[in-house]
């Protein structure tokens, strides 16, 4: 099973290769594009600009150093493409091409078919914007011509295991850390991106410090009422639609004890602490035996020092699970005493698949 | 112009009247809520009554759960609904009645990919013109998509009614325009479901609490309210285009409430 990492420049590479990945991807915003489209609708769904490598020099470069360490880079274009776009796209296929990426990650169907019409063989991963939830949707993106699935955020672990053992005719990867969006990514049509629209130079600063992820981190040494509490009276006006401060208002009613616990609730629901970074890796043993091919850590705008943190917790339960050949349970609880030495709080709730971490009761 | 009306539940069909000359029934965004074997009897019995010319089964999303039990409902649908439009959410399903036929397939909104985040209306005048018309279009309508559909026979495509303007050619396929309510995104981790329950990233069980609870979420920096009903988020917006000849729009699905739940 390959630790697939995210990378956002080339000084990044030797370091994650180091570390234990085996497959790194990435994706480009180049000055040509962002000129016509800016940052908010980049060629990825990664839509901030320090998520991305700088130009194709860049790019050339991350795949000679990945090589040179055997390893993979997978290109991320996993953007949905409207009609005049496409021009420059294939004038950006053309000039990517004798770079030789290992792979093109892949969401819209018309660039899959795009493609092949090129006659180019490269390997296509199905994004998990492609959302394969079932086989046939599977076949489906095999037949456009996609050599690898990236399976949904929102599939269960067991459906994953169950997909997996019906998929014998592709790759199959799965996420395993950081970013556990609520909502289903290949279904959302909010933008990312606005903040750096309209804040420009303060907020690629932002990002480029990683103050939201340092910020997160702090309030995950919080008990969970409080980080919610703090983070619903400071609106710090996250980037992402689906994490802002929403009031809640009833259409109809709501003035009763159990609406107005519910309300409460969903506005608990909708906070930058929800943001926090999940964390999957109880459910690698299982992953890897349904024959999972590759897990993937989000975050390709992390800094670099987390991202190496992120390899090095994953290498390290591959490695045991591996080696050890441990029962799950045991595998689990090992899992969760070595978060908490890694990141120095405990995994908490912020599980990716919270079922794995309750058996199944939910 | 043709002229559609869209309900989810059985209870909802008392919003037909003889204006509108097709009806659209089903689901889009949960597989618990498919209709069952009994819901699509009722249904083909209100057809019948009332004369209901022409009729389009929406289907959602599925896991191979919802396949089984989607595909499950086809025979009786071929029986009560012989040659009915059926509008797809979900590759596998299309994949699947390009296979099954007797059925005209259009492609429905989650899969025609419009990006519908409210917040471009704060952009307008920041973002260059190549950008907002990007926003205006969908992918579905890129010449090698439309291409595919046509060669796999789907001439219709199902198009939220945008914030910001739709932008279209004379020679995308038809399409249908959904109106008031466009649908921003949705997920299976239901914050209905999963209220009281210790993991806010359960996909949990649940009572369909969606079928009553409906909610608007305001913000400071959203220009319009949003509606969360269920699993899925929305925006409304009444005014229609005005030209939608010229935007090859020949069928408006109106939904008298929000389509979820």
């Amino acid at each position: 099973m390959n630790i697939m990492s995210p990378v956002s420049s080339a000084n990044e590479v030797d370091d994650l290769m180091e570390a234990g990945a085996r497959e790194l991807y990435c994706g480009v915003l180049s000055r040509g594009w962002s000129a016509d489209y800016t940052n908010i609708a980049a060629p990825n769904r990664r839509e901030w600009t320090v998520s991305n490598l700088k130009d194709l020099m860049e790019l050339k470069n991350v795949i000679a150093l990945a090589h040179s360490w055997k390893g993979k880079v997978n290109l991320v274009l996993n953007a949905l493409y409207t009609r005049k776009q496409y021009p420059k796209l294939c004038e950006f296929l053309k000039e990517v091409r004798p770079m030789n990426p290992d792979a093109v990650i892949v969401a819209d169907p018309g660039l899959m078919l795009l493609i092949r019409q090129m006659r180019w063989d490269i390997p296509i991963h199905a994004s998990t914007g492609c959302t394969v939830f079932n086989v046939r949707a599977a076949r489906f993106f095999h037949q456009m011509g996609a050599t690898r699935v990236i399976f949904p955020r929102q599939n269960t672990v067991s459906e994953m295991v169950d997909l997996a053992g019906k998929i014998d005719f592709m790759e199959k990867e799965a996420f395993i850390f950081n970013s556990g969006c609520r909502n289903i990514d290949g279904f959302c049509t909010f933008h990312h991106g606005v903040n750096e629209v309209l804040k420009k130079d303060s907020w690629k600063l932002l990002k480029k410090l990683g103050l939201d992820f340092r910020f997160l981190t702090m309030l995950r040494r919080l008990p969970r009422s409080t980080a919610i509490k703090l983070t619903r009276a400071v609106d710090c006006m996250p980037d992402s639609a689906c994490l802002l401060n929403y009031k809640v208002e009833f259409d109809k009613g709501g003035d009763d004890p159990d609406t107005k616990a519910l309300k409460s609730w969903l506005e608990s629901g909708f906070n930058f602490f929800f943001g926090l970074d999940t964390c999957g890796s109880c459910a690698l043993y299982k992953l890897y035996h349904a024959g999972i091919d590759a897990v993937k850590i989000v975050g390709r705008e992390n800094p670099t020092d987390k991202k190496l943190r992120d390899i090095r917790y994953i290498a390290g339960m591959l490695k045991y699970l591996e080696e050890k050949k441990p029962g799950e349970e045991e595998f689990k609880s090992v899992c969760r005493k070595e978060y908490g030495r890694v990141f120095g709080y405990p995994c908490g709730c912020w599980c990716y698949y919270p079922e794995v971490l309750e058996g199944e009761k939910l | 112009m043709e002229s559609a009306i869209f309900v989810t539940r059985t209870s909802r069909l008392h919003h037909w009247n003889p204006t509108y000359s097709r009806l659209y029934y089903g689901q889009e965004f949960c597989e618990r809520l498919v209709p069952s074997e009994a819901d699509l009897i009722t249904v083909s019995e209100f057809v019948s009554q009332n004369r209901v010319n022409s009729f389009t089964f929406v289907t959602p999303f599925v896991t191979e759960k919802g396949y089984e039990k989607l595909t499950g409902l086809v025979p009786l649908l071929d029986e009560l609904f012989p040659g009915c439009e059926v509008a797809i959410n979900d590759w596998g399903v299309f994949s699947y009645f390009m296979e099954h036929g007797g059925h005209p397939v259009v492609l429905g909104r989650l899969l025609t990919k419009q990006k519908r985040g409210p917040r471009i209306l704060n952009l307008t005048d920041k973002i260059p013109e190549a950008a907002l018309d990007h926003f205006k279009m969908a992918a579905v309508d890129s010449p090698i998509m439309t291409s595919f559909l046509r060669q796999n026979s789907v001439g219709r495509v199902e198009l939220d009614n945008l914030l910001f303007g739709i932008k279209r050619e004379k020679q995308d396929l038809a399409a249908s325009l959904y109106y008031p309510y466009g649908y921003i995104s949705t997920t299976r981790i239901c914050l209905f479901s999963s209220w009281g329950k210790r993991h806010p990233r359960a996909i949990a069980a649940c009572a369909k609490e969606c079928r009553e609870k409906q909610v608007r979420l305001t913000h400071r920096s959203m220009p319009v309210p949003l509606i969360l009903k269920g699993n899925a988020i929305f925006y409304e917006k009444k005014e229609l285009p005005e030209d939608l000849e010229s935007l090859n729009i020949d069928r408006l699905v109106y939904q008298p409430e929000v389509p979820a739940g």
